[in-house]
C-alpha cells in the first residue's frame, strides 16, 4: 500500500488537487452568497497595482506633456517661435482637458436628467478571462456600490455590477453571454429580453413571431428586471431573420462597449427596496339611505318622521326594520303575541291597514 | 539512469524562482491591463504561456501541477467565473507539461511552441466542457477558431520563450 502511494504519489496529488478544486467550484455554483474572501484579496492586490500603474502612467504622461516636451520646444526655438510652440502645446493640452472634461460634463449632465442616484467611475482594467466581457472600475463598496447595480453611459446601458470590492468593482457587460436585460420596443412597447452573445451584436428574444419588428427600431429598458430603470436606451435592431417558426433579431448596442472611459453606476432608484410605509387608507363612503317603500312614502327625506311622542328625530330604517314593523303590525291586528306557546302564528294573508304601521325607529 | 537525469538537470540553466514568480504575476497583470488599451490582446492567454515555460523547464510534474493550480486559481479570482475552473485546467496542463518535459528536448523551440499550441486548444476544449457540463452555461465554441488561436499562441511562444531563455542562469 505504501509502495503504491509512493509510486503514484504525483497522480494521487493531482487527483486530490483536482477534486478539491472541483468541490470548490461546486460549492460556489450552489450558493449565491457574498463575495469570497479569496477574490477580495486577489482583486484588492491586482487593482492596487492597476491603480498605481494608472496613476504612474498619468503622471509620466503629464510630466512629459508639461515639462519635457516644453523643454524641447525651448531648446528648438528662441523667441516668437518658442512662444508659439508653447501656446500650441498648451492649446493641445487644453483641448485634451476639454475633451476629457467634456466627457465627464456630458455624464454629469446626463446624471442630472436621470432620477436615480449615481456614482461616477473610471474604467481601470479588464478581466483576466479572455472569453468574458467584463471590466473593472475604480469605485467600490466604499462609494456605495454593490452587486447588481446598473452601469450606464449617456449613450445607453453598459452592464451591471457583478462583484463589488472596497475600492473597485467588476462590471459584467451586456454583451457577455451570461448577461440579460429586460427591454421593450420603443415603437409598439412589446417586451422582450436582450441576451449577450459574446460578439459585437446582442440577441433580442421572447418577441412574438407576429410582432412587427423592423431594422432600425429602438430598444429601451423595460425595468422588469429591477436592475435598469425603465426607458434607458439599449440599442437598435440591426437584423431580423425569420427561421421558420422562430425569429432571430440582432441588436446593435448604443454604448461603445469596447471603448469606455467613464461610466455611471446607478446606486439608487428602481433597485431600492419596496416602501414599507403604508399608503393612506381609502376614504369611508357613506351609502345613501335605504330605498323608500310604500309604507314610508310619507317619510323623509322630504318630511322627516318623528318618533312617537315627538321627542326624537328621524332615523333611517332599513328594509329589515320595515319588515319587522310590518310583522308587528299584523300581529297587533290579530292580537297575536310572538313567542308564546300554543299561540300559533298570525295570518299574514289578511293584510293590514297601512295607517297602522308606525314609521320610525323602534324603541 | 535516474541519478544521471538528475545530474543533467542540475547542469541545465534554470529560471530563478523569483523570476518565475515575477513571470506569473506579470502575465496576469498584463492580461488584465493591456486588453483595456488594445482589445485584440484579449485573445491571448499569457498565463498559459508562462505556465508551459515554467513547467517544462522545471522538468517535474509536481512543480508543474502546483504552478498550474496557483496561476489558474489566481486567474479565476480575477474573473467572474467560479474559482477553480481555470485552476483545474491549468493544474492538468502543468502536470502534463512537467511530465512530458522528461521525455522531450525542451530547448528545441519548435517542440515548445507546438506544445503551447496543443495545450491552448486543449484548454479551450476543457473550458467549454466544464462550462457546459458543470455550470450548465450555453457557451459557443469554434474548433477552427481555437486552432487558429492555438497557432498564434505557438508563434508568440516562439519569440517569448527565446527572450525568457536569456534570463535563465546556470546553477
Amino acid at each position: 500500500m505504501l509502495d503504491f502511494v509512493i509510486r503514484f504519489r504525483s497522480f494521487l496529488l493531482l487527483g486530490t488537487l483536482l477534486l478539491a478544486q472541483l468541490l470548490l467550484v461546486a460549492y460556489q455554483v450552489q450558493t449565491d452568497g457574498e463575495t469570497r474572501l479569496l477574490r477580495v484579496w486577489a482583486v484588492w492586490s491586482v487593482t492596487s497595482v492597476e491603480r498605481g500603474l494608472h496613476g504612474a502612467l498619468s503622471g509620466v504622461g503629464g510630466a512629459w506633456d508639461q515639462y519635457v516636451w516644453l523643454w524641447d520646444a525651448r531648446q528648438e526655438n528662441e523667441s516668437l517661435r518658442r512662444e508659439r510652440d508653447r501656446l500650441q502645446l498648451e492649446n493641445q493640452q487644453l483641448q485634451n482637458a476639454v475633451a476629457r472634461y467634456g466627457r465627464e460634463e456630458e455624464l454629469q449632465q446626463f446624471r442630472q436628467t436621470i432620477e436615480s442616484q449615481s456614482v461616477l467611475a473610471q474604467v481601470i482594467g479588464s478581466s483576466s478571462n479572455p472569453a468574458s466581457r467584463e471590466f473593472y472600475i475604480n469605485q467600490g463598496t466604499e462609494a456605495g456600490i454593490h452587486r447588481g447595480m446598473a452601469v450606464i453611459v449617456a449613450d445607453g446601458i453598459v452592464g451591471r455590477i457583478y462583484a463589488a470590492y472596497p475600492n473597485a468593482a467588476l462590471v459584467l457587460r451586456i454583451d457577455d453571454p451570461e448577461a440579460a436585460v429586460g427591454v421593450l420596443l420603443a415603437t409598439n412597447r412589446v417586451r422582450g429580453v436582450v441576451r449577450g452573445t459574446g460578439g459585437s451584436e446582442q440577441r433580442l428574444d421572447y418577441v412574438g413571431i407576429n410582432v412587427e419588428v423592423g431594422v432600425g427600431d429602438t430598444v429601451l429598458t423595460s425595468g422588469d428586471d429591477r436592475v435598469y430603470p425603465q426607458g434607458l436606451p439599449v440599442g437598435r435592431v440591426s437584423q431580423v431573420r425569420n427561421l421558420g417558426r422562430e425569429r432571430y433579431i440582432a441588436l446593435e448596442p448604443f454604448a461603445r462597449l469596447n471603448r469606455l472611459d467613464e461610466v455611471l453606476v446607478l446606486t439608487g432608484g428602481p433597485r431600492e427596496p419596496l416602501p414599507v410605509t403604508p399608503v393612506d387608507e381609502a376614504p369611508y363612503i357613506l351609502m345613501p339611505n335605504p330605498a323608500e317603500n310604500p309604507l314610508t312614502e310619507a317619510t323623509p327625506p322630504e318630511t322627516p318622521a318623528m318618533r312617537p311622542g315627538g321627542l326624537g328625530t328621524y332615523v333611517p330604517m332599513t328594509d329589515a326594520d320595515r319588515l319587522r314593523r310590518i310583522y308587528e303590525t299584523i300581529a297587533d291586528d290579530q292580537d297575536h303575541e310572538y313567542g308564546v306557546t300554543r299561540s300559533g302564528s298570525p295570518d299574514f294573508n289578511r293584510g293590514f291597514a297601512e295607517a297602522d304601521v308606525e314609521v320610525g325607529p323602534d324603541d | 539512469m535516474a541519478s544521471y537525469d538528475i545530474l543533467l538537470r542540475r547542469e541545465e540553466p534554470q529560471l530563478p524562482r523569483l523570476a518565475e514568480l515575477g513571470l506569473f504575476v506579470g502575465a496576469l497583470a498584463i492580461q488584465v491591463l493591456v486588453p483595456y488599451y488594445i482589445p485584440v490582446t484579449r485573445l491571448f492567454d499569457l498565463t498559459l504561456l508562462a505556465l508551459v515555460y515554467v513547467a517544462l523547464h522545471r522538468r517535474s510534474e509536481m512543480a508543474g501541477m502546483f504552478s498550474g493550480a496557483a496561476i489558474g486559481l489566481a486567474q479565476d479570482a480575477l474573473s467572474h467565473d467560479p474559482v477553480g475552473l481555470f485552476g483545474m485546467i491549468k493544474t492538468i496542463v502543468g502536470f502534463v507539461c512537467g511530465w512530458i518535459s522528461q521525455f522531450v528536448e525542451i530547448d528545441f523551440p519548435g517542440a515548445r511552441s507546438t506544445l503551447v499550441g496543443f495545450f491552448y486548444v486543449t484548454q479551450q476544449i476543457a473550458l467549454w466542457t466544464l462550462q457546459t457540463v458543470l455550470l450548465g452555461k450555453h457557451v459557443e465554441f469554434s474548433l477552427p477558431g481555437a486552432l487558429v488561436l492555438g497557432a498564434l499562441h505557438a508563434v508568440l511562444a516562439w519569440f517569448l520563450f527565446a527572450l525568457l531563455d536569456r534570463v535563465r542562469i546556470r546553477p
